[in-house]
Order: structure tokens, then sequence, then C-alpha cells
């Protein structure tokens, strides 16, 4: 595990800059927020999910999460469509901060262009990402 | 540069998340909202809200001059009572909501919201005859909330002075944790909880800050940062100055509006700025009225989101959020009068889509 800004960042994961992973296994990305993202974002009180079966377009918001202070979109990490969704977040959408890579995970979506990967940050990439942001705006 | 308060150094010690709020170092959150609002509700936490502002106003006819610009009954104030107000324009429009406390037999303290600090001394400066000194003391004053239903047991414990037979709205004088001069209590808040609020000479602030922290511990005290101290207001309906009136989505509102908090805030019972236009408003009929709802379905209503009524929209929240020890959502907002009863089934649009909701008691 890499970290920033005192939060986890799993090397084996692909980014957005928008604080999404996102975890290949086949033609299928399962995917999350990041622990600096829920970190950011406090206790998280309500998410609205995709529906299965629903299309997703790169960066584009296709989920949304709540704190008690805030409600923030979440971005897709590629495009494609939603085969599964979490749906243990609906009652306790506090697992997205007790374990943002593992029991927290959002969505899994079957891409249609593996070419959009590359359009993606490694963990480094998004370390460096984060470092030179955190705190500006 | 923001303006550190005297507690600044706890903010950092206890980790919160210190933000500039208005022109203030404050901490959103220190162990986090859900749980600090718990706290409150359940035992006790500690607040700086030195962002509040501290004006004193005396001389032989700062009474007479407080009744004639507060909504509230001044006139009748005892000393070491306290009253909530509202300051209106002519035009019956809240300036800005405050308690004014009467400390002496001719010297009353006021405090005024942090970002109507100056246009409400100004507004005073402006009206206030002869025989009346005004005084803005907010640089010189620490201000701690003490709230919960554990708070009096706190403050027992760092002051030898008598607490007991001491009620809601009423103020006392009293040395606290070894201090030579007694300093200004108030029995009061902003959480619907039990609670104080410790006016502080700058040089003792932080010093009482570590008092009341230790003497807490036994009841598991916590910081609790604005996150929270906007969810308490919120579930107890309490209005927010430049929110909930005289905001972007309020729009300016009276005090008739507002509900007068139950009568709380206002008495026709004395001329004031602004009674005027409320009694034209109370005979032509009040058209707005300020409630509480709960949403029904899933959804969380936030500053701004439209209120509907058979997805036509009748009006707007004004503050919204997740009530945390409840997990419901709950809204304030102005609704036309006729659907302003408790009960009354509404919508509230939730991005794009009505989401049910129904009129509440706080």
């Amino acid at each position: 595990m890499l970290e920033v800004v005192g939060t986890k960042v799993d090397e084996n994961l692909k980014y957005t800059k928008t604080s999404e992973w996102i975890r290949v296994e086949g033609d299928v990305g399962i995917i999350g927020f990041t622990d600096y993202a829920q970190n950011e974002l406090t206790d998280i009180v309500f998410v609205e999910l995709p529906e299965v079966g629903a299309e997703t377009t790169q960066n584009e918001p296709c989920a949304v999460v709540e704190s008690v202070k805030t409600a923030a979109d979440f971005y897709a990490p590629v495009s494609g469509e939603v085969v599964e969704i979490n749906e243990a977040l609906m009652d306790n959408p506090e697992k997205i901060n007790e374990d943002p890579f593992g029991e927290g995970w959002v969505a899994k979506i079957k891409f249609t262009d593996a070419g959009e990967l590359d359009n993606l940050l490694d963990a480094n990439a998004y370390v460096a990402h984060i470092d030179e942001t955190h705190g500006k705006h | 540069m923001p303006i550190k308060t005297p507690f600044y150094d706890k903010h950092v010690e206890l980790g919160g998340k210190v933000i500039d709020f208005h022109g203030w170092y404050l901490s959103m959150q220190f162990t986090g909202i859900p749980d600090e609002h718990r706290a409150v509700r359940e035992s006790v936490g500690i607040f700086d809200v030195s962002h509040m502002g501290n004006v004193i106003i005396k001389g032989p006819n700062a009474k007479e001059f407080l009744n004639s610009v507060l909504t509230n009954s001044i006139y009748k104030i005892d000393v070491n009572q306290l009253k909530y107000c509202h300051i209106l324009r002519p035009d019956g429009s809240i300036i800005d909501d405050t308690i004014c406390a009467r400390v002496g037999e001719e010297e009353f303290y006021l405090v005024p919201n942090a970002t109507m600090i100056g246009p409400v001394f100004e507004w005073y400066k402006d009206h206030a005859p002869e025989g009346v000194e005004l005084e803005n003391v907010s640089d010189k004053t620490g201000i701690i909330a003490l709230q919960g239903p554990k708070a009096k047991k706190v403050l027992k414990k760092i002051t030898d002075d008598d607490t007991s037979d001491w009620d809601f709205f009423q103020c006392r004088w009293l040395k606290l944790n070894g201090m030579d001069e007694p300093t200004l209590v108030w029995h009061s808040g902003y959480t619907g909880e039990d609670g104080f609020e410790l006016m502080l000479p700058e040089s003792y602030a932080a010093s009482i800050w570590d008092a009341l922290w230790e003497a807490g511990q036994e009841y598991n005290i916590k910081a609790i940062g604005l996150g929270a101290r906007d969810t308490l207001r919120m579930e107890k309906g309490f209005l927010l100055s430049g929110q909930d009136f005289g905001g972007p989505d309020s729009g300016p509102r009276t005090t008739l509006e507002t509900g007068g908090s139950g009568g709380f805030a206002l008495k026709m019972d004395h001329d004031f700025i602004g009674k005027k236009a409320l009694e034209k408003q109370q005979e032509e009929g009040l058209t707005d009225m300020f409630v509480g709802i709960t949403t029904i379905e899933r959804g969380i209503p936030r500053e701004g989101y439209p209120i509907l009524k058979d997805g036509k929209k009748v009006g707007v929240i004004t503050s919204g959020t997740m009530v945390p020890t409840t997990k419901k959502g709950w809204g304030l907002g102005y609704v036309p009068i006729e659907l302003s009863e408790i009960g009354t089934e509404l919508e509230i649009e939730i991005r794009g889509k009505p989401v049910k909701a129904v009129v509440a008691k706080p």
C-alpha cells in the first residue's frame, strides 16, 4: 500500500483524478471510492446507486453519495454497462468509510472499450495528483 | 488571514478539520458529525463559538432603546434574564436574530451572529439616542458553548459558586477554575439541549476550555464542530441567520413568516422598528410559513432544493440534512400557509426527482 495525505492507495488499482478506483477482472471493472475520497467526504450516510443495466460514460456521474453535510457525485472510471451494484451500501453506506477498497465497492461495470483504461492514473500518478491538489479546492 | 480564536490550539490538538468559516479558523468536525451530534444529545459536547459577536449596550436609556429595536419585550426583562429577539428593518424583514441579556440595572449584553456583527453594531449605533453607550467586545472575548444533558454536571466541577436553582435563559457571574474575577455564563444554547454559553476574557479562555475538557472526561465529552452544530440546530428547527432568513434561498423574511419561534421571539406589546409592517402583514394575512419537513422516501433535502405539491413548485428548502440520530432526511423551508399544517404531504425535488415528504414538528 502507498500513502497519500495519511490515506491508503492500493498499488494494484487504476485511478481517476476525481478519486475513484477500478480493479480490472477480465472485461469487468469493480469500481469504488478511494480512501482519500472517503476521508474527505467524512461519514457517508446515503448512497444513490445506478440500476443494473444502466450505461456509464467515462468521467460522467453514475452514482451519488452523501455525507451529513453534503452530496457528491461518483464518476464512472470507464464507459460500459452496470452488471452488479453493491446493494449492501443502501443500508450500510458507512462501509465506504470503513473499507473503501473492499466491502465499500460501489458497482461492477462491463466495459466497452479497454483502451479507456489508458486514460486512468496508476497508483503513483494518483498519489502525485493528490499531493499536488490536496487542500487547493 | 482568518482570525484565530483563543481556542485555535485546541482545534489543532484535537484533530479538528479546520476551515476558514466566514473569516475565522474553526473546525468543521472533530470525531465526525454523527458521533458529535449523538454526544450532545446523550451526554455533553464543547463548542468554540467565538466567532459570534459580543456587544455591550449600557446607560440610563439602554433598556428603552433596546425595547425599540428588538421584537421581544425588553421593557419587562429582569436583571440576569435572557430574551431571544429579532432585529427588524422598517419593512419587517429580519436583519439578524440575537439573544439579549440584562446583566445589570442599566447594562445589556447581546450576541449577534458572526457575519452580522458589523451591520448590527452599525444599526444599533445609528438608532441609539443620547444616554446609550455601545461597545463591541467581540475581538476580546472567547465563547464556549457547553451543551448536553450532562453540561451542568461538568460546569459545576469547575466552580465553587452556586449553580443550583438556575433556570434556562438566566445568566450568572461565576468564578471558574480559579479565575480572579467572575465571568458571564448564560444558561442557554443552540442545540435544544440543556447547556451553557460562557463569555470568557481572552486571557482565561484556553485554560477554561482545558478545565472543562478534563471535568468532562467522565462523561466522555466530545469537541463539537460546525457540522454537528448545524445538524443539532436544524433538528430543533432553529433559524440560521443568512440562510433561513436573509439568505439566497430564503430571501428576506419577517418574524411572522418564521413563525416567531412560537411567540418566543415576538411580543406585540411594545413599539419597535418593523412592528407596523408586521401588523399590516397580520391584517392582510400571511402567505408563507416556515416549517420542518421530513422525507418519507429515501433522500436527503438540501439547501436550495424545490418543495413541490403534486409536482408543482411551492417553496424551497433553506436548510437540510440527514439527522444523524434518527437517520431521517430533514429540511426547513417556507411553504404556502395552506400547506403548512403538520401532516401535510409534499414532495422535495432531489436531483430532478420528486421524493415524498411530510410537514412535521421539529
